[in-house]
């Protein structure tokens, strides 16, 4: 069965300046993928390039392909019946991702009539019901609420029942908990697992917290310094990760519910794009860097069940042990 | 909401007393006797007991006060030494002349300001916007009275497409009001457009910028749709903040422009006043011009709170 | 004490560093460059332009009345003659001269009106309830009451000016007063004993000029376009010096036969404010791109 989405060597630059390259990875019907990395990394720049959100002024080069269609080739029109209908996308900001100017209600049901033709009255039932499935109590009155009247959680609940109103195939979710307080942090995932097993959705979530992802992720994409660098299911990634880079995110991710610092295992901080190093990004900061890392951008090594890594030491390391 | 309106309300009062009380003061700035400075060299000494008895000069200071306050609350702001009538009824007869005058300029401000600014912002850092920002530059660097000046030389004179002056109630004549009006009213719109269109450019700039118009995008809603409702609607609440200012520099320069093409309005009434030395006139006016303005202003502002839901509304988050 | 002196050595030279690359960007802002250019040249001609013009500003000769802009007479000629060149730089002496007191006035009442307003809150209440009535009254409404009472008279015109632009540019320095006194640095000279004047004077106002510079650059455009309607009514410098407003309002009468009269002075007036409008916006950029001037 084909992939629901796929990209091939996508790279996103902006004026030469490369911000994602040459990422591939595939999302299956009904899969939960994470998208995992520090910020920077480029993983939300790839989830715009996929709605096709970006500023003119990126450069796309590769292939996105969702449902059999090529979508950076795909023409404006087409690439906005898409958003919303095809692919939804919730962001990290519930606070000001609504428009403060307009109800709830009024930026629900222009979601759903934007893509279907339905009288506003039957929008505005479509709209209870999903707000009721998002999980906000009486939710009639609430569709007169204007954003700044509801709570972030609320407002992230609001933002899903949008991204959910025409059903779409996907969902790419781009931090959507960081905002908030971690027992809402819990509850919004619930939400998203439960909408994958009633929806049948695809989700992309996009997150720097491990933890987020051992929680709901099916399989893992880790990105780093605009490259993927390991990708795996979620059991092969945590029981023994193979890049060093995922290593040292493992070792340094925190329960779910602490609050603590991120990645101070690590030492260094990512590379700018403009300040890239010669060959493995990561070497700089890796602690198992031999001469050879900084000769050449290591190359995607398969392994068992699907495991992949771009590291040139990861069959010499073997993976490592299970925590 | 009612508490706001309440309270701004009650901030206007003070104001307004001030106001008048500056008004009032400015006679006491004519250096030397008054009388004799209104009356010119050739006024009698009857004539110039005829101007104090008029302007209450020959009463001590704190009963001239008094009497003029008690005068302004019955809405009397004195009698035009000139015209001989009360200065309240000469205001108001000339008023709806150059409220039709303003609302026109605040129409085609309105409407210039906002589509070069929106247009600027649009096609931001591209010729067009720099275009509409030097535009704008030109607009608010321009002595509107010159600006007019050239107009008349260039569509009156030259092209002869409209009259050099002269006015058309609008009552009479819709054609004619608008052949009339339409000079005078766009050289006052044009410094006023400047302004707009810096002030819309730049928070059209910054609402684009929003996560919520991506959020906008992200649902599949048309781009069209995205700027004439999604940013539009958060672009016009600080254009509104601005109104008040618009519409004062709109009335202060009426004074010149009806001077100029003729329009028999309150600016040249004062203008006319200030040749002939009518001070109940000058204070009356800048005192009726000025209070219109600050009522003008409180609307501007509730209308403000009421347009801003997260004000309309309390919130509880 | 000692430590108060201390501390201002140490502020001093990060205060000049500060200057310095200030300076440097607004070397970069080319909003500021074209402005500095502009009105550079108009001050430039208006100081030594006169001295070069061979002609009188107040030279008559009736044998070439309306002459048009030649290679005799540059900018052409009035109705009696005289040179519009020679009496438009001229014109310009007058013209930026009161501007410029407008803005010396400025900066010194608002100053202090602002420094006292922003730092003793108790005048605070007062003097700007006077501000807000000052600056309820359109601006240039209020400069022809005050004007109409004084007589015609260039000093008449800086007065009426400045009671009108006094109470915003004290609004801006008391707007800055008020956040830099409740910095860690004044708190820590008052706590050493330092004197409210010195606190005044060598902690909050230092911190305060670079949106009174950015203020004061706009009321001089303001200044300068007020002025030529004070003069056009009449109210301003008497007709035998030659304003630029004046140049208008007798070019005024000859407009079918002789528009330069008219657009020459005018232009001047455009060029001049439009310099200090890009001067203004260019400082504003470099010195606080958040900052919001009174205006109006």
């Amino acid at each position: 069965m084909s992939p629901l989405l796929s990209l091939r060597n996508v790279s996103v630059a902006f004026g030469g300046q490369p911000v994602v390259r040459d990422v591939s990875f595939d999302v299956a019907s009904r899969e939960i993928v994470g998208l995992v990395g520090e910020s920077g990394s480029g993983k939300s720049v790839t989830a715009l390039a996929i709605l096709g959100l970006l500023p003119p002024t990126a450069e796309i080069t590769g292939e996105i392909v969702f449902e059999g269609r090529d979508l950076p080739a795909l023409g404006r029109r087409q690439m906005r019946r898409l958003r919303g209908a095809g692919i939804g996308m919730i962001f990290q900001e519930p606070m000001s991702s609504l428009n403060p100017v307009f109800t709830v209600g009024d930026q629900i049901i222009e979601a759903i009539r934007v893509h279907q033709r339905i009288s506003r009255r039957a929008a505005a039932d479509r709209a209870v019901e999903l707000l009721e499935k998002v999980g906000i109590p009486a939710p009639r009155r609430r569709l007169e609420d204007y954003p700044h009247q509801m709570s972030g959680g609320m407002r992230q609940r609001v933002m899903i029942a949008i991204a959910l109103s025409c059903s779409p195939r996907l969902l790419i979710a781009d931090e959507p908990t960081t905002a908030l307080d971690v027992t809402i942090q819990a509850q919004l995932l619930d939400l998203l697992a439960e909408v994958r097993e009633e929806f049948g959705t695809a989700v992309v979530l996009i997150t720097h917290n491990m933890g987020v992802i051992a929680e709901i992720a099916d399989r893992v994409v880790v990105m780093y310094a605009s490259r993927v660098v390991e990708e795996a299911g979620v059991f092969p990634l945590f029981d023994h990760p193979r890049h060093p880079y995922t290593r040292g995110l493992m070792a340094s991710t925190p329960a779910m519910d602490m609050e603590a610092p991120r990645l101070v295992t690590i030492p260094g901080g990512t590379p700018t794009p403009g300040n890239l190093p010669p060959g493995c990004n990561f070497a700089p900061r890796c602690g198992y860097a031999i001469p050879p890392c900084a000769e050449g951008v290591p190359p995607m090594d398969a392994f068992a069940d699907g495991q992949r890594a771009a590291c040139i030491r990861a069959r010499e390391l073997g993976p490592a042990a299970p925590r | 909401m009612i508490g706001y309106t309440v309270s701004r309300l009650l901030q206007t009062i003070p104001i307004l007393i001030l106001v008048s009380l500056i008004a009032f003061g400015i006679i006491y700035l004519i250096p030397g006797d008054a009388a004799t400075v209104i009356g010119g060299p050739s006024a009698t000494a009857e004539d110039l007991a005829r101007i104090r008895a008029n302007l209450g000069l020959d009463q001590p200071l704190l009963a001239q006060i008094g009497h003029f306050y008690v005068n302004l609350l019955q809405g009397d702001l004195g009698r035009s030494l000139m015209l001989g009538i009360p200065v309240t009824d000469a205001v108001i007869a000339r008023s709806p002349i150059t409220i039709s005058i303003a609302l026109y300029s605040l129409v085609l401000t309105i409407v210039l300001g906002l589509s070069t600014g929106i247009v600027a912002a649009l096609n931001h850092n591209r010729w067009i916007d720099q275009a509409a920002t030097v535009f704008a530059l030109i607009g608010v660097s321009l002595p509107n009275f010159w600006l007019a000046l050239v107009m008349i030389v260039l569509f009156s004179v030259h092209l002869g497409w409209l009259p050099t002056g002269g006015y058309v109630p609008f009552t009479t004549d819709p054609i004619g009001w608008l052949r009339t009006a339409t000079l005078p009213a766009l050289s006052l719109a044009m410094l006023q457009a400047g302004l707009l269109t810096r002030i819309t450019r730049s928070t059209m700039l910054e609402v684009l910028r929003q996560d919520y118009i991506r959020t906008a995008r992200a649902k599949g809603v048309p781009e069209w749709v995205v700027i004439t409702r999604h940013a539009l609607a958060n672009t016009l609440m600080p254009v509104v903040t601005v109104l008040g200012l618009i519409l004062s520099v709109l009335l202060s320069g009426s004074i010149v422009i009806e001077t100029i093409f003729n329009v028999p309005g309150i600016g040249s009434l004062l203008g006319n006043a200030i040749s002939n030395r009518d001070y109940p006139m000058i204070q009356g006016g800048l005192l009726f011009v000025t209070a219109a303005l600050l009522l003008l202003n409180l609307v501007v502002d509730i209308l403000y709170t009421w347009l801003d839901p997260r004000i309309r509304v309390g919130g509880s988050a | 004490m000692a430590d108060t002196l201390v501390m201002e050595r140490a502020a001093r030279p990060a205060r000049l560093a500060r200057m310095g690359a200030g300076l440097r960007r607004i070397g970069k802002s080319r909003a500021f460059v074209i402005g500095a250019v502009l009105f550079a040249f108009i001050c430039l001609a208006a100081t030594i332009g006169p001295l070069f013009t061979s002609v009188s500003p107040n030279a008559l000769a009736i044998r070439s009345r309306f002459q048009p802009p030649s290679m005799e007479f540059w900018l052409g000629t009035d109705n009696l003659g005289r040179s519009v060149l020679s009496r438009v730089l001229w014109g310009a002496r007058l013209s930026l001269g009161i501007g410029f007191a407008v803005v010396l006035i400025n900066a010194a009442f608002g100053v202090l009106l602002g420094a006292l307003a922003g730092y003793y809150r108790k005048l605070d209440n007062i003097l700007m309830r006077v501000a807000d009535a000052l600056m309820a009254f359109p601006a240039v409404l209020l400069a022809i009451g005050i004007a109409s009472a004084l007589g015609p008279s260039a000093v008449t015109a800086i007065v009426a000016l400045s009671v009108v632009y006094v109470p915003r540019t004290a609004r801006v320095v008391r707007a800055s007063v008020l956040v830099v006194r409740e910095l860690d640095y004044v708190h820590a000279a008052r706590a050493c004993g330092a004197t409210d004047r010195r606190i005044v004077m060598k902690h909050i106002l230092p911190n305060c000029m670079a949106p009174l510079i950015v203020q004061l650059s706009f009321v001089f455009a303001y200044a300068i376009l007020s002025e030529a309607v004070l003069s056009f009514l009449g109210l301003g410098a008497p007709p035998t010096v030659p304003s630029w407003g004046v140049l208008i309002s007798e070019g005024r009468a000859y407009m079918r036969e002789a528009a330069w009269l008219t657009i020459v002075p005018g232009a001047a007036i455009a060029i001049t404010v439009l310099g200090l409008n890009l001067l203004g916006d260019g400082l504003r950029d470099v010195l606080d791109p958040r900052m919001k001037v009174e205006q109006g």
